[in-house]
């Protein structure tokens, strides 16, 4: 992995080497802000900025950190930095912030975080950890994004809180759309994301487990 | 009454798993034989009664506004007294836990220290503190109830899982894909308990 | 010099360091972000008292317009607390915390409710806060009630947990709390304010298919909620829309609480302040028949309350 360039450690993780779909970390939150896109977004942003962070903070300390203490140290960092993420959402995005609810704090325990801290930047130096958190959360971002999509779509006929379906499908006609209560399910995001699995290890047969 | 309409609310309705996704990260991992999942589902539920109690009476009489004393509101910093809360006490349970009973060790031990960073444990917590508990009881039977819910949601997959691996899954579906697919499903199933009421 | 990682000086210091160094910058973060995040807070509560009165101001309430249309109603200067005896207390309403006012459901008796007074049109809604259990968790909303406090003029709920897509509908489907315009609290003199069923019927609004528990939890709290209200609303009733404009004409609120009756503007507000009727809501009314002969007096009821005063 490190012996990769740049632009791998950027942008491996955006699609062939996803933290969410093929590393299978950081499930919980993915699923859990991703009934609307407004909150997806915002959650995916949050991450990327947290992850970006942690990750060039513990890659300067590395060499300093007490190997006793390493987890708690990591933990501390992460905690900190979300929790300025949390009060700034709090002050500039209230809404969006309510929605997330817990789920912004939770981005502390994210596998994604402790996964890419332990595994890359602690070995690493901070410039490809800047760009190893940024693909990384960029990563999570796009799957957020993606199920996210389908379930407003789907679930609100809406996209980003506007009314697509009712504007545009029932306006020229096609009278009757109901909105598919199934996509607002916690149910339907697993399902997605299970598809979504499917279709990518489909594409790239080196990802299929034997 | 309401204690018990929590304790099976928590269980069923608010599964973790199902219906909050906590502790995903785990649940995937480690469900892929009965034996060892309900040992990961065990020390969930020992860490979580263990940790939300402590949590609460952090919450209660320091963090909230106005706990520790008039005007101070330190809330924010619940994020990381929590965390700290947990790391710690994950960390001394597994030494009382090696010291005193080597054979609870040798089934539980493996999995506490993958716990600390268990989503489950912390989104605990936070649930715990967005619920406002009124008295100490409840947040008891919040953590049980919550425990004993991803217990049993990891349980049925790992159990389902053992049966899945003799079934011919198209090959990019197996392991994670069907997995996903078949807690979802699972998760409607869990469904038709809303609604219920005590 | 190369620093041993593993010492437990070396450990200790680093711990303390670390820990110093984040909660100085947590602090100064959070301090300094503090009235942003209050502003926000407060905006979101002067959002949900004003969306009970969406409808009859005739556009959404959002959390962007909410602070210029509360400055926009004067709303800061037009709200006040009553007790459960109806009467006007100290305090400030805004900073009143509803869930604070309410025991195991029911108003507490030495509760202090705000009220907000939305004048619009020349004509003042009284908005009230309520609280309650839905089917999971906690519920909440506004209730708007018009100047003769009995008729609902609009109402807006909002919960914590309910199940999305069914019970959750109370707050994301804004149909649902339109149907409470119009709605009653007060049938026939008596206190029996609106509720929610599926069987439908006067004075009630159709349940949310699928999420008769929560409905039945609105139904409870809009019931509960009001009856710490009742006294205030009685008041009202008895009957006046114009408390404020009373006070003035009369200059007093000793002579007011007798004349409250009197409606519509400050002649005859004047002239109920003027008189010592026993009976105000009768003289109300009978001002309403004079005034509405044909709705008014075509009743029966009327008749007599009017004939009652007039003997």
């Amino acid at each position: 992995m490190a012996a990769e360039k740049k632009p791998g450690i950027f942008a491996g993780p955006l699609w062939t080497n996803n933290p969410v779909v093929v590393q299978v970390l950081g499930i919980c939150s993915a699923l859990a802000v991703t009934t609307q896109m407004k909150p997806a977004l915002v959650m995916g942003i949050s991450l990327t900025c947290v992850l970006a962070f942690a990750n060039v903070i513990i890659s300067l300390l590395r060499n300093t950190i007490p190997n006793r203490i390493r987890i708690i140290v990591e933990l501390v960092v992460v905690a900190a930095l979300v929790i300025l993420v949390n009060q700034i959402l709090q002050a500039f995005a209230f809404e969006v912030s309510k929605q997330l609810s817990v789920y912004v704090g939770l981005i502390i325990t994210n596998c994604i975080l402790m996964g890419r801290l332990e595994a890359f930047a602690l070995g690493n130096k901070p410039w490809p950890a800047l760009m190893d958190g940024l693909g990384n959360g960029l990563g999570y971002a796009i799957i957020l994004f993606v199920v996210a999509t389908f379930r407003e779509f789907f679930g609100s006929g809406t996209l980003f809180g506007i009314d697509v379906i009712a504007r545009f499908v029932n306006e020229s006609g096609y009278d009757g759309y109901q909105n598919c209560g199934f996509f607002v399910m916690p149910s339907a995001a697993l399902i997605i994301l299970g598809c979504i699995i499917w279709y990518l290890r489909a594409k790239n047969p080196d990802l299929q487990e034997k | 009454m309401e204690l018990l309409n929590l304790f099976v609310k928590s269980i069923f309705i608010d599964n973790m798993i199902f219906a909050l996704f906590l502790g995903m990260c785990s649940y995937l991992a480690v469900s892929k034989t009965v034996k060892t999942s309900v040992g990961l589902g065990l020390a969930v539920t020992f860490v979580l009664c263990v940790t939300l109690p402590v949590n609460y009476l952090l919450d209660t009489y320091v963090l909230r506004p106005n706990a520790l004393a008039e005007g101070v509101d330190l809330s924010y910093l619940s994020f990381i007294v929590f965390i700290a809360v947990i790391a710690a006490i994950v960390q001394i349970v597994e030494m009382v836990v090696e010291k005193f009973a080597p054979a609870l060790y040798g089934s539980l031990g493996i999995f506490l220290p993958l716990i600390a960073v268990n989503c489950a444990i912390l989104g605990g917590s936070l649930f715990m503190q967005q619920k406002e508990f009124e008295n100490f009881a409840e947040p008891v039977v919040y953590a049980l109830g919550s425990g004993i819910g991803w217990l049993f949601a990891i349980a049925c997959l790992a159990a389902i899982r053992e049966k899945l691996s003799y079934s011919n899954v198209p090959a990019p579906l197996k392991g994670l894909g069907i997995t996903f697919i078949v807690t979802g499903l699972m998760a409607i199933a869990f469904l038709s308990f809303s609604g219920i009421q005590l | 010099m190369k620093l041993n990682t593993n010492s437990n000086v070396y450990t200790v210091v680093y711990a303390t360091v670390l820990t110093v160094l984040v909660a100085v910058l947590l602090t100064v973060a959070a301090v300094g972000l503090k009235p942003q995040q209050q502003a926000n807070a407060d905006n979101e509560k002067k959002q949900q008292v004003l969306s009970a009165v969406s409808s009859v101001l005739g556009k959404e309430i959002t959390f962007t317009n909410a602070a210029d249309e509360w400055s926009a109603l004067d709303m800061q200067n037009n709200m006040f607390l009553v007790n459960t005896k109806g009467e006007q207390v100290e305090g400030d309403a805004f900073a009143v915390v509803p869930k604070a006012q309410f025991a195991k459901g029911v108003v507490k008796e030495e509760a202090t409710l705000p009220v907000y007074v939305a004048n619009i049109a020349g004509k003042p809604y009284y908005i009230m806060c309520m609280y309650g259990a839905g089917l999971w968790d906690a519920i909440w909303g506004y209730i708007a009630v018009e100047a003769d406090g009995s008729t609902i003029a609009g109402a807006t709920f909002d919960h914590k947990g309910e199940t999305a897509g069914l019970g959750a509908k109370i707050k994301d489907d804004p149909e649902f709390a339109k149907k409470f315009a119009g709605m009653q609290v007060f049938v026939n003199g008596a206190f029996k304010p609106v509720a929610i069923s599926k069987k439908g019927g006067e004075n009630i609004v159709d349940a949310i298919t699928g999420a008769t528990k929560t409905c039945d939890g609105v139904s409870a709290m809009i019931e509960n909620s009001l009856k710490g209200y009742e006294a205030f609303l009685a008041k009202l009733q008895g009957g006046s829309s114009c408390q404020h404009a009373c006070k003035k004409a009369c200059g007093g609120e000793h002579k007011c609480q007798h004349g409250e009756g009197a409606c519509g503007g400050e002649h005859k507000c004047q002239k109920a302040c003027g008189a010592e009727a026993e009976a105000p809501s009768c003289c109300a009314e009978q001002q309403a028949c004079e005034a509405e002969s044909q709705s008014c007096c075509g009743e029966k009821k009327c008749n007599n309350n009017c004939e009652k005063v007039a003997e």
